[in-house]
């Protein structure tokens, strides 16, 4: 299709020229504001808007992006004709300009928010590793460590009463031994009180011998000294004993006492020391399940942040949907700077068409429908 | 010590998005706009790992994958072609260049880490 065909050298423009036009338009446009309704901007307007413009300046409607006119035999004067050029010649470059401003505008504005998202997702990283389960096991492990340690020093303080016990077990052993050994200082007083009687006894019968019982009087009287000092050294045996066996006594009772008031401190040690380990579990398990909550929306967040990221990328497909309407535009300008005879409106929009790079600019240039900007990612290993 | 991993794309917002995928991951990043800008950055780096878009200005990733594979240091080195352009044909012209996987834009973040802790250099 040749269209230079039904031009005139003069420059004058059959209707299938200016249908290329309209047919670029009628592309480019509703690419240009799917790009833009990718997140709702609503500049796309400013491409309609401009087409609608453009197409009322020469007099023309859109007929839709693959509707040539129906072959007419009209064509446009040098003056009509002088318009669309200098019209497109005029407005391209502007539309152009915009359209890059916005591509621009958009990058940087998507460039900051990555940046904040990624900082936050940063973040986040470090105060879940600042909260993480190693620290609160680490915690739990430490209190376990207590626990053992502090059972340690309650089983020697059992130790060191039972040993106390034993202690006053060999001490009543001791009294009944101070008991026996009264009773023997007792029966040794008696024996010498009854030695002291037959002395004296024997003393009587030697002087009824008179001279003949004389040396029996001397030996009646050594036992009878020895009687004595007998009696003596069991009375003082006897109040030896008594005083041991009342030290002993103060003794026994002394630790008794203080044997009822460590059973009252150990107890009370051993209730503290539970006490704490108790409010140290507690304590420990609160933190942990605070800790876990933590995780939990702090992996939640995380995983926001990673979706917003995903959609942020399609800023990346904007911007090469907006690259690919720049350049047909500035393509559209130099044919009608140069040759603006030399068009074919099919090579053209295949032309167009091998710019695409996305999906949506291919469905949009065949007028098909946008399926949706969420797609899934695809991976191919070679 | 951690791995190196250069991104090429001309679009800056991408990069930081995979960049900050792979740093979040433990990686080292290196960045270039285009195919160009890449090759010149390349001397005298240790890359574990490439990861480029197929359309860029000054040289496309196509070009910049035979380009690479010209270098003797980074012959084998994984390349990661990350891109809107899902077809076919584009696809095996990335094969046949020496892509190592096809990544279609917009990529999730995980199946990205995935793709590069499968292919990247010990």
């Amino acid at each position: 299709m040749d269209i230079r065909r039904s031009s005139n050298k003069h420059g004058h423009f059959s209707p299938r020229q200016i249908c290329l036009a309209i047919t670029a338009l009628g592309v480019l446009a509703p690419i240009l504001a799917a790009g833009f309704a990718l997140h709702g901007w609503v500049m796309g307007l400013l491409a309609g808007g401009l087409a609608w413009v453009f197409l009322g300046k020469i007099g023309l409607s859109s007929t839709g992006p693959h509707e040539a006119p129906p072959g007419s035999s009209q064509e446009l004067t040098q003056p009509d004709a002088s318009r669309v050029e200098q019209l497109a010649q005029a407005v391209v470059p502007v539309w152009a300009g915009q359209t890059a401003a916005v591509r621009q505008q958009t990058e940087e504005a998507i460039q900051a928010l990555t940046l904040r998202f990624g900082n936050m997702q940063k973040e986040l990283r470090e105060a879940l590793g600042a909260t993480s389960g190693e620290s609160t096991q680490h915690l739990l492990r430490t209190l376990e460590e207590c626990e053992v340690a502090l059972g340690t020093v309650s089983e020697a303080i059992l130790q060191t009463r039972a040993s106390r016990t034993r202690i006053l077990e060999r001490i009543s052993e001791l009294m009944t031994i101070t008991d026996q050994l009264h009773e023997m200082s007792t029966e040794v007083a008696d024996i010498a009180s009854q030695t002291n009687l037959l002395a004296l006894n024997a003393a009587i019968e030697a002087a009824h011998a008179r001279d003949l019982g004389k040396g029996f009087a001397v030996v009646a009287d050594e036992v009878r000294k020895l009687s004595d000092r007998s009696g003596t050294t069991g009375h003082l045996i006897t109040e030896r004993v008594e005083l041991v066996s009342r030290t002993i006594r103060a003794g026994l009772d002394e630790s008794q006492a203080f044997t009822v008031e460590d059973e009252k401190l150990i107890a009370k040690s051993e209730a503290t020391i539970r006490k704490v380990l108790d409010s140290f579990g507690a304590a420990a398990k609160e933190l942990s399940s605070t800790t876990d909550h933590l995780k939990t929306v702090n992996t939640h967040v995380q995983g926001e942040i990673s979706e917003t990221l995903v959609h942020l990328q399609f800023q990346d497909r904007i911007g090469q949907i907006l690259q690919s309407v720049v350049q047909d535009m500035e393509k559209f300008q130099n044919r009608m700077a140069h040759n603006p005879t030399a068009v074919e409106v099919d090579q053209w929009l295949a032309e167009l068409e091998e710019t695409y790079t996305t999906r949506e600019q291919k469905a949009l240039h065949h007028g098909e429908a946008l399926s949706g900007t969420d797609e899934e990612s695809e991976i191919t290993f070679f | 010590m951690a791995k190196t991993i250069m991104i090429i794309d001309d679009s800056a917002s991408l990069r930081q998005v995979v960049s900050i995928t792979l740093t979040g991951a433990g990686y080292e990043v290196l960045e270039a706009c285009d195919g160009r800008d890449a090759l010149a950055k390349l001397t005298g780096q240790k890359i574990h790992l490439m990861i480029s878009d197929v359309n860029m200005p000054n040289m496309d990733g196509i070009s910049f994958l035979k380009a690479v594979r010209e270098l003797p240091a980074y012959k084998f080195t994984p390349i990661i072609m990350l891109t809107t352009e899902a077809g076919e044909e584009m696809k095996k012209a990335g094969q046949a260049a020496g892509a190592k996987a096809w990544v279609v834009k917009p990529f999730k973040p995980e199946l990205l880490l995935t793709a590069v802790s499968k292919l990247i250099l010990p």
